[in-house]
């Protein structure tokens, strides 16, 4: 790439720390800010460094929150007895938006892989034994993904809480709504044929 | 080259959509490969997971492959419960002592045999333990499980022995040592039959120091787990 100055070089190269951002586009983003959108780069400065100052983890669920408490762990209104684990805070979202689920949520930013080096104390799990211990939890909802590495983490949590009585439950694995089962994978339908249910 | 039987031992995602993967082949030993969107999800198929048997080919020379096509065999083994964390051990423990490039079959083949055992829900410290023995044997760490190593003589039943890694069981006299293991707990190990409670716990022990030599001082994580569900759990009750 031809030198354009350090300043120039400076901020592709920055600009390539976001995901699915390679060098052809960074120098394109660079451009487009240098030479026709110079207010968008200010706003977008501005923005970063606020975000970067104010948002932390939520101190409970561990979501990205601007408040030492996030928006739904400070909700006295929610059920304060069923808690739901997840992966990533992007599931909290989802969950949100798909179901009527008034809980709480213990958000994991992963899943156990030893290969990886990532253990129990890498996803938060003494701060979940915590709030197991501390708290009244009925139910305890287990939403990683179905994922031989979530399944495993599914299940580590899942013993944590019965060696506390508390009722663990696992989200079901099924074939699609509006599916057909003759083009549904093989795993997905024979997990479904396994777990059937009785009408 | 042809496809050949395979499993994934660890993925970890590079790029956009691609992966790196650690693959147990039968014929061809342990291969790191590059797998260009591998992440990319195709309809009709699920993504490709750790305990799966596949079909696999590259192209490439070197420590790192390209991964040239990808097929799943049969259904994949289905580890619940504490299989599963079984199985991650056993994952942990083929990418941290076999050296890439090395054809063993008979690792691969025990490696299945273990995870078919553990599907069935067989007693996992056997598994375990055989698939240990299995692996240190043809990786030219084979135990010596039937003469005391310093008299030459075979080992008894009531014997109390040390197991030095790189030598093999020596008999000890009198005193209450720490990490000795039984002669009766040799035997079995040896026939492969006839565990019990006591001679598994001190096979087990046997085998952790074993292997620990082998892996000269580096960490194996999964046993981190197994310890850690312990630990959290008798901290209430």
């Amino acid at each position: 790439m031809a030198k354009l100055g350090p300043s120039i070089d400076e901020l592709i190269s920055a600009l390539r720390c976001l995901p699915g951002v390679g060098p052809k586009s960074a120098q394109r983003m660079t451009f487009h800010l240098l030479e026709r959108n110079r207010d968008g780069g200010q706003r977008l400065v501005q923005a970063l460094s606020h975000a970067l100052d104010n948002v932390k983890h939520c101190k409970r669920c561990r979501i990205l929150s601007e408040t030492e408490l996030c928006s739904r762990c400070d909700d006295h209104r929610r059920q304060q007895d069923v808690l739901c684990i997840v992966e990533m805070p992007s599931d909290v979202l989802a969950i949100e938006q798909a179901t009527q689920y008034q809980g709480q949520y213990f958000v994991l930013s992963g899943h156990l892989s030893p290969l990886d080096g990532i253990g129990p104390d890498a996803l938060g799990i003494p701060k979940l034994i915590d709030w197991l211990d501390k708290n009244i939890i009925e139910e305890v909802i287990l939403a990683t993904n179905p994922t031989v590495e979530g399944e495993a983490t599914a299940h580590f949590i899942g013993e944590l809480a019965r060696a506390r009585n508390i009722k663990v439950s696992r989200l079901a694995h099924g074939i699609p709504l509006g599916g057909e089962l003759e083009f549904i994978d093989s795993s997905t339908l024979s997990h479904a044929f396994s777990g059937r249910e009785s009408l | 080259m042809e496809l050949t039987s395979a499993f994934i031992l660890h993925q970890r995602p590079y790029r956009e959509t691609s992966s790196l993967v650690d693959a147990l082949t039968r014929d061809h030993g342990r291969v790191s490969l590059v797998a260009r969107g591998l992440r990319q999800t195709k309809k009709r198929s699920s993504p490709i997971q750790i305990f799966q048997p596949l079909w696999l080919s590259w192209y490439g020379h070197g420590d790192l492959v390209t991964l040239s096509q990808i097929e799943k065999d049969e259904p994949g083994y289905r580890l619940l419960g504490n299989a599963s964390l079984c199985g991650l051990y056993m994952n942990e423990l083929l990418v941290k002592l076999l050296p890439v490039h090395e054809a063993e079959p008979d690792i691969f083949d025990a490696y299945r045999q273990a995870l078919s055992s553990l599907q069935q829900n067989n007693n996992e410290q056997i598994t375990l333990r055989l698939f240990e023995k299995a692996l240190l044997s043809h990786l030219g760490y084979g135990l010596a499980l039937t003469v005391d190593v310093e008299s030459g003589e075979g080992i008894e039943d009531d014997g109390i022995y040390i197991y030095h890694p790189d030598s093999g069981p020596h008999r000890v006299f009198g005193q209450r040592l720490q990490n000795t293991v039984s002669g009766r707990s040799l035997r079995h190990l040896e026939q492969e039959t006839g565990f019990d409670e006591l001679s598994l716990k001190e096979i087990k022990h046997m085998m952790r120091s074993v292997i620990n030599y082998y892996l000269g001082g580096r960490p194996l994580h999964s046993r981190q787990l197994f310890a850690g569900l312990n630990q959290f759990n008798t901290k209430t009750n």
